[in-house]
């Protein structure tokens, strides 16, 4: 009940935002489903939120004298409408709140107003479900151990202040990879890295993608005996497939009811083939020509009419300012032109063309937190900054490594990123720099600790600013509002549970006989081929332009649902090789190169096959 | 003449580089050691003994060769700036009313020790510019410094530069002097771009690719997949780093040497990359005017040199241009290479110019009698990455068709004809 309230919420984003305007409307249909007689009057309040007034909702609550029943008190839909209305006064909600009611966050597992952020609610903030808090708190645990071990074997505190000369560079990084050992973090109770037998010591990073989705995979329903297996099957959740998940040995275990494919295709009505695309029915960036359309002439008329609207409506919009119109807009893609401006104000930053003030804080905030670099050394400074080594090799980002050093650096140290995200990434480490009479703080500031790619989420970011500044706010902005749901076990909707069973669920409807190939080459998960991929937004997987397209469209439709989805079109994509393919290595390869994949088009072929 | 099957087509090559051996392979042709061959890979030294008269053979119809006889026009720095300068000023004397000028693509440069008089009087004129010394015939970044003042040209060219100084007389004469007391190489001195473009606070020049099948008629094709050659030092312009190489010279050659060299990617950056880069940071109208002005840079060389080259029709030629883009976004022609290393961002990339490279000169059935080498393959098609640049009967063509329209059009609605087919082709 709980989840296909969730489900719906995330599918029409705009009813959900609507809806979540005129809580009491909302909440009082549902109530009138025992009395259906008032329904007419009623049916129509969600719609027409411009015009309802205070005294309307006096007279509906006198319409219907009920009071809300007691069942409803454990509704999501209804807690997180109290919490925004708690929040954000009457019914008015900030533009800085309005995304958590886009993605499915009007969701289930709501919270209650956040006690850090001034009354945003967070619907994953908590996790409502008592087994996957256990199996979270048992991931949170072997980190916090990992960094423990991390901190003895290296014979240093967690924290210190930097003395001359050490740190900085890559020197440390080596010497903490060695030390790192082992990272396996899908710890039962948290084995310390001393115990752990050498799970990959060459990688050096206290934890990666599998790690993580170890972590994932260890989280058991007690709810899904033998017993009951036959009885859910007829969907009490609804799934288009739980029933067979077992047979078909899906990786998240718990039933969660994701979107189907019609579903899908309503929320993401845009990318049907009909409507036509920046960035691939116009001149700009336009099939790697390095000439672009000019030059040869001919045929590349009509597109460059394309693009030249698309980029007339968007300055539109842009100028406007209005979040919803620069939502809508991006939806079909942001040309690359613009993408610096409206993705600023998708994400709720001023915008620095006319703001210099704001600019100006901007560069002071990462300047202090770069000195706060200089000042105080973490234990976990060289694994930081080991990932941002690996991204010097990557043939289109090394241009930025040391744009992005800078970056990464500045956000370990950055202690508001507790209170903006959406999530808790890692449990924080209360520590004392010793010495020193500096108040307890936590280790690190940020609360993520480092992880194989965290690096990849500022990547993409360099294409579209020159200064660093820039690059930090959006970064930090993405993180706290998108990354950190991929990085926390969660259930609700948007979630990292949530979008992977997504993920699993779209391949087993639209090509079951993938999945049984899959199984039959030994590879009963494909999640651990396309986890990376999900995980971090594509990075490094697809080419640039084509993550910058597909982020285009995680800020336009406020949603990440967007990357399971993509994953499962990949698979499919790719069919032809996998069937044919003799064994996992084979598919492995299949899979190895996305450089040639097209993001939108793929998602285009899938969400709307002919 | 029978259609030929794969392996009677036969091949040559003077290099033993994988990629040009493995293509050829590929295609199922057989490898010769004689003047039996149908397409030739050759050297430069091997082509100019094959257009030698003395030593020379006469070329058949199906016989292809990777060079033109006097590809040196465009292929030597000096020869370059020459025929440039030569043709800017000519489009000038001819320029229509109306027609835009050209503005000047190439850095300033003198012959040393030829023009040395020449280029003290503009050294003087604008004393705090560097300048950059190359060897003419020298590549891979060899024998190259910067400098700053005239006396470092003193003590580069030992006893002879300080004749040419000091020798009041007429230029020509010190000049000789000079060359025949100091047996220096000739070097060619060019304005250094101490501006460049940084893109994460370092330097990068662009290699780019450009394919020329016939200069009279000129078709020319450019290659998508070029690349920006990074430093791997933080660029500076303080006279104190100008003798490090890291910080100023791009070339690969030079750039494997320094410690930061990454050998995965080998600083090299697809210029598709860059072209994303730059629409965000300036703006769509700044960067398309960029990448309009390289194509019209690369087509402009060509036609520089279009009248002093030979176009030979057993010949094609692979050039590599080497594009340096400046603070303000102006593209500078530095020099282009007739022999480039076809070392492209990735190995893929580089098997497949050689692949579109053949895909565009070997015509499908090559034994066909109307064959007369690449010469006679119109009009120009893209192909693989290959676009066309300029196909120049097919524009001619198309003016023609235009003007007819045109006439037609404004005839019949008293308009003007219109301009948009003439704005976009450059004339």
């Amino acid at each position: 009940m709980l989840a296909a309230y969730a489900s719906q919420a995330e599918q029409h984003p705009l009813a959900a935002a609507a809806a979540a305007t005129s809580a009491p409307a909302l909440r009082r249909t549902r109530a009138l489903r025992k009395p259906p007689h008032a329904a007419p009057t009623l049916a129509a309040a969600p719609h027409a939120r411009g015009s309802r007034t205070v005294r309307d909702v006096r007279m509906r609550a006198n319409v219907v004298p009920h009071p809300t029943p007691p069942l409803q008190l454990q509704n999501a839909a209804y807690m997180l409408h109290s919490a925004a209305r708690a929040g954000a006064g009457d019914g008015c909600l900030p533009p800085a709140l309005r995304h958590l009611y886009a993605d499915g966050a009007a969701a289930a597992a709501a919270a209650g107003p956040a006690p850090l952020s001034g009354g945003t609610p967070k619907p994953h903030a908590v996790e409502l479900l008592s087994h996957v808090r256990a199996a979270e708190e048992d991931w949170q645990r072997s980190i916090r151990s990992e960094v423990l071990a991390l901190a003895q074997e290296a014979g240093q505190p967690l924290a210190q202040p930097r003395r001359r000369g050490s740190g900085g560079g890559g020197g440390g990084a080596p010497k903490l990879a060695a030390a790192a050992g082992g990272g396996d973090g899908d710890g039962s109770g948290g084995g310390s890295a001393g115990s752990a037998p050498a799970a990959a010591p060459a990688k050096g990073f206290l934890f990666d993608s599998m790690d993580l989705l170890d972590a994932v995979a260890a989280v058991r329903t007690p709810n899904r005996s033998a017993f009951l297996r036959g009885a859910d099957s007829g969907g009490g959740g609804g799934s288009g497939g739980s029933g067979a998940a077992d047979a078909w040995g899906g990786l998240v275990a718990l039933s969660l009811r994701t979107p189907r494919a019609a579903e899908l295709r309503a929320r993401f009505v845009e990318l049907a083939p009909a409507h036509r695309q920046s960035c691939l029915d116009d001149d700009d960036c336009g099939g790697g020509s390095l000439g672009g359309g000019s030059g040869s002439g001919g045929g590349g008329g009509d597109a460059q009419r394309f693009g030249d609207e698309r980029r007339a409506a968007g300055e539109a919009a842009l100028a406007g300012g209005l979040l919803r119109d620069v939502r809508r807009f991006a939806r079909r893609g942001v040309p690359p032109a613009l993408r610096p401006g409206l993705w600023r104000l998708m994400l709720g930053l001023p915008a620095a063309a006319a703001d210099q003030a704001a600019a100006a804080a901007e560069a002071e905030h990462l300047e202090q937190l770069l000195e706060e670099v200089r000042r105080v050394e973490l234990v976990t400074d060289g694994l930081y900054e080991l990932d941002v080594l690996h991204i010097g090799d990557d043939d289109k980002y090394f241009v930025f490594e040391e744009v992005l050093r800078d970056v990464v650096m500045a956000f370990t140290r950055d202690a508001t990123v507790p209170a903006r995200a959406a999530v808790a990434t890692h449990a924080p480490i209360p520590h004392r720099i010793a010495g020193a009479g500096a108040p307890r703080g936590t280790v690190p500031p940020c609360g993520v600790q480092p992880f194989r790619g965290l690096v990849s989420y500022a990547a993409p970011l360099c294409f579209l600013w020159a200064e660093r500044a820039p690059v930090y706010a959006a970064f930090r902005a993405m993180y706290v509002r998108y990354w950190c749901r991929l990085n926390a076990i969660r259930s609700a909707p948007g979630g990292l549970l949530h979008l992977l069973r997504l993920f699993e669920d779209l391949l087993r409807c639209h090509h079951p006989q993938l999945m049984l190939k899959l199984a039959e080459l030994g590879i009963q998960q494909p999640l651990r081929l396309a986890m990376p991929w999900i995980q971090f937004g594509f990075v490094g997987y697809l080419e640039v332009g084509e993550v910058l397209q597909l982020w285009d469209r995680v800020l336009a439709y406020d949603s990440l649902s967007l990357l399971p989805a993509l994953a499962a079109a990949v698979f499919v994509f790719r069919s032809a090789a996998v069937l044919a393919a003799p064994d996992a290595d084979a598919v492995r390869d299949a899979f190895a190169d996305g450089t040639c994949l097209k993001a939108i088009p793929l998602l285009q072929a899938f969400l709307f096959p002919q | 003449m029978a259609r030929r099957g794969d392996d009677s087509f036969l091949w040559r090559a003077d290099f033993e580089k994988n990629v040009v051996v493995s293509n050829f392979a590929r295609r199922g042709w057989t490898k010769t050691e004689g003047d039996d061959w149908n397409i030739y890979w050759a050297n430069v030294y091997n082509v100019k003994q094959l257009f030698n008269p003395e030593t020379g053979q006469r070329l058949r119809d199906d016989q292809l060769l990777n060079h033109f006889p006097n590809h040196y026009e465009l292929t030597r720095k000096d020869l370059m700036a020459k025929n440039v300068r030569r043709y800017l000023k000519e489009v000038a004397r001819d320029r229509a009313e109306g027609d835009a000028p050209i503005d000047d693509f190439v850095p300033v440069s003198y012959m040393l020790p030829a023009d040395y008089s020449l280029f003290v009087e503009e050294f003087k004129r604008c004393p705090n510019a560097a300048w950059i010394m190359k060897p003419t015939n020298r590549a891979q970044g060899k024998g190259i410094f910067i400098i700053k003042k005239l006396a470092q040209i003193k003590k580069w060219s030992g006893g002879g530069g300080a004749r040419w100084a000091g020798g009041g007389g007429g230029a020509a004469a010190a000049a000789a002097a000079a060359a025949a007391a100091a047996p220096k190489e000739a070097y060619l001195i060019s304005r250094y771009i101490e501006d460049p473009l940084l893109v994460g606070g370092k330097k990068f020049d662009l290699r780019l690719y450009v394919l020329v099948t016939s200069f009279r008629p000129l078709r020319a094709y450019k290659y998508a997949h070029g690349f920006a050659r990074f430093c791997t030092t933080k660029y500076t312009s303080d006279a104190a780093a100008l003798d490090n190489p890291f910080v100023h010279l791009t070339n690969v050659a030079i750039q494997k040497h320094g410690e930061d060299y990454n050998a995965q990617h080998g600083g090299k950056w697809h210029v598709r990359n860059l072209r994303l880069f730059l629409e965000a940071t300036w703006g769509h109208a700044r960067c398309a005017k960029l990448f309009e002005e390289i194509d019209a840079l690369l087509l402009h060389s060509l036609k520089a040199v279009q009248g002093v080259m030979i176009s030979d029709r057993h010949c094609f030629e692979v050039y590599g241009y080497d594009v340096i883009v400046d603070a303000q976004l102006k593209p500078w022609l530095v020099e282009v290479n007739a022999s480039p290393s076809l070392s492209a961002t990735t190995e893929s990339d580089r098997l497949s110019l050689l692949r579109d490279t053949f895909a565009i000169v070997v015509p499908p059935d090559f034994a066909d009698p109307s064959y007369k080498g690449p010469a006679s393959m119109g009009p120009c098609r893209p192909h693989g990455g290959y676009v066309v640049l300029y196909d120049e009967e097919a524009v001619a063509q198309q003016h023609a068709e235009e003007g007819l329209a045109g006439a037609a059009a404004a005839a019949l609605r008293g308009r003007r004809p219109p301009s948009r087919g003439d704005s976009r082709s450059w004339r």
